[in-house]
């Protein structure tokens, strides 16, 4: 539906244009001139979902408006809530050129010049390729403004300073690339780069050290989440991870939910899957599938909640 | 006749012994019925769990069993009739996952097991009818309406 909607607010657009033109041949001109526009839409939508980003900028109550923010987000530092990203130039990002939108996603920084928590995963869309930061800024603009202001974090008194997070991202944050293997397939790159640079699967999958950071020998190896959910181990290990799952029970993991044992999931995992992953076409879904089974499976059992 | 009375003697015999060790029902009961609804409900969704699995290997898949459809999502229909009635008070302890948002919003909890219920018997009545380009959408919503419960109601560990 909402790509109807915004093909059709494309379409609205560059009609009005060439109304003001003085052009009347509306049924030609428009449709040449709106496949590269349109295309690049639909290119920006599809990264919108790719990159989870439903999941944390749009509320949960069932009306609520779409990227308007308001979702809270359990951390071990406080609940965070997903900023307004429409348009709306006073309360969304409708000010915001995509120099800044570039520096935000893939640099951290909002554009006044302050650092962004690591909630909004910019560790990871930083090896986002430009051509698709480009697309997915040109969506955000031609979505529905929606006038409704962020709620500040409730975080706890020592994440509150936040010059403190330059600290952090000395740590744990470089600028990165995302650079495809050359001795892959064109599919075990795809996947890569789907989860390594759009869907964030590490940030909730793979256990952090005491400063905040992902443990690198236990990437993907499963963790317990600030909520109390536990994001598994997503490794092929055949005890602790999903060695036991074939590719084709990951396909329909992320298009339906549905585990090898028939059962659905729920909680954060249900909203990524409902609100992004089940909007991939099923050769990224496979290429994603491709991708985790091909990991170094790690033995690790996410220990048990205090 | 002799071995009735024999019988009957060791009726009595046992009886006596039960009544001795305060024993009232089957020896392994342990009085315990909010377990029992637990262990059954597991059973249950375990059931269901399986009926989807089936089902979906036969319509995502296309497994060779499409005879059988019929009876998986029947099952799934009449496993699904009333979901909020093996969740009395009381069974919120112990080894269970359900929340307690289950017994603090029962109205939403009876509207998302309706929900899946009523997507349950629109899958059945597509196998019924053998209106096959239906599965695998209804297949699809029975799926939703499963992760919308277990989304707000079921804990994830």
């Amino acid at each position: 539906m909402l790509k109807y909607r915004s093909a059709g607010r494309g379409l609205r657009r560059v009609s009005a244009a060439l109304l003001a033109l003085g052009i009347a041949v509306l049924f030609v001109a428009p449709s040449a001139a709106d496949d590269g526009a349109s295309e690049l839409l639909r290119d920006g939508e599809y990264l919108l979902r790719a990159g989870g980003c439903v999941s944390c900028h749009t509320g949960r109550e069932e009306d609520a408006p779409f990227l308007a923010g308001g979702r809270a987000i359990e951390s071990p530092v406080g609940t965070f809530y997903g900023p307004n990203i429409t348009p709306d130039p006073e309360t969304g990002i409708g000010r915001w050129s995509q120099r800044d939108f570039e520096r935000a996603l893939q640099h951290g920084r909002s554009p006044a010049g302050h650092h962004y928590y690591p909630a909004f995963p910019y560790t990871t869309y930083a090896r986002m390729r430009p051509d698709d930061v480009a697309a997915l800024w040109a969506y955000l603009r031609t979505v529905e403004p929606v006038q409704r202001e962020n709620r500040p974090h409730d975080l706890d008194w020592f994440a509150r300073f936040r010059p403190g997070l330059a600290v952090w991202k000395f740590l744990h944050f470089r600028p990165a690339v995302f650079e495809p293997d050359a001795d892959a397939s064109d599919e075990w790159n795809r996947g890569a780069y789907l989860s390594s640079a759009l869907a964030h699967c590490a940030e909730c999958h793979s256990p952090r050290t005491r400063t905040g950071g992902i443990k690198p020998a236990l990437r993907y190896a499963g963790a317990r989440m600030a909520g109390g959910d536990v994001a598994p181990n997503i490794t092929p290990d055949q005890e602790t991870g999903i060695g036991s799952w074939s590719g084709r029970h990951l396909m329909r993991y992320l298009d339906l939910g549905m585990d090898p044992q028939g059962d659905f999931a729920g909680g954060p995992m249900g909203d990524v899957i409902s609100e992004g992953t089940s909007f991939l076409t099923d050769a990224d879904r496979r290429a994603l599938a491709v991708y985790f089974r091909s990991l170094e499976p790690i033995r690790h059992e996410v220990p048990p909640a205090d | 006749m002799h071995r009735m009375l024999m019988n009957a003697r060791n009726i009595l015999v046992g009886s006596a012994i039960a009544l001795a060790l305060g024993v009232s029902g089957p020896v392994y009961s342990f009085d315990d019925g909010a377990e029992v609804t637990i262990d059954y409900r597991q059973g249950l969704m375990r059931a269901l769990g399986g009926n989807m699995s089936a089902t979906a290997a036969i319509v995502v898949d296309g497994a060779d069993f499409r005879d059988n459809l019929l009876a998986h999502t029947r099952y799934i229909v009449d496993a699904t009739q009333d979901i909020p009635a093996l969740f009395p008070e009381g069974s919120d302890f112990g080894e269970t996952d359900a929340l307690m948002s289950i017994w603090e919003d029962p109205e939403r909890f009876a509207e998302l097991s309706r929900e899946n219920h009523e997507a349950a018997l629109a899958l059945h009545e597509a196998v019924e009818e053998g209106d096959d380009a239906a599965l695998m959408p209804r297949f699809r919503s029975v799926g939703e309406s499963c992760r919308a419960c277990h989304e707000d109601f079921r804990r994830r560990d």
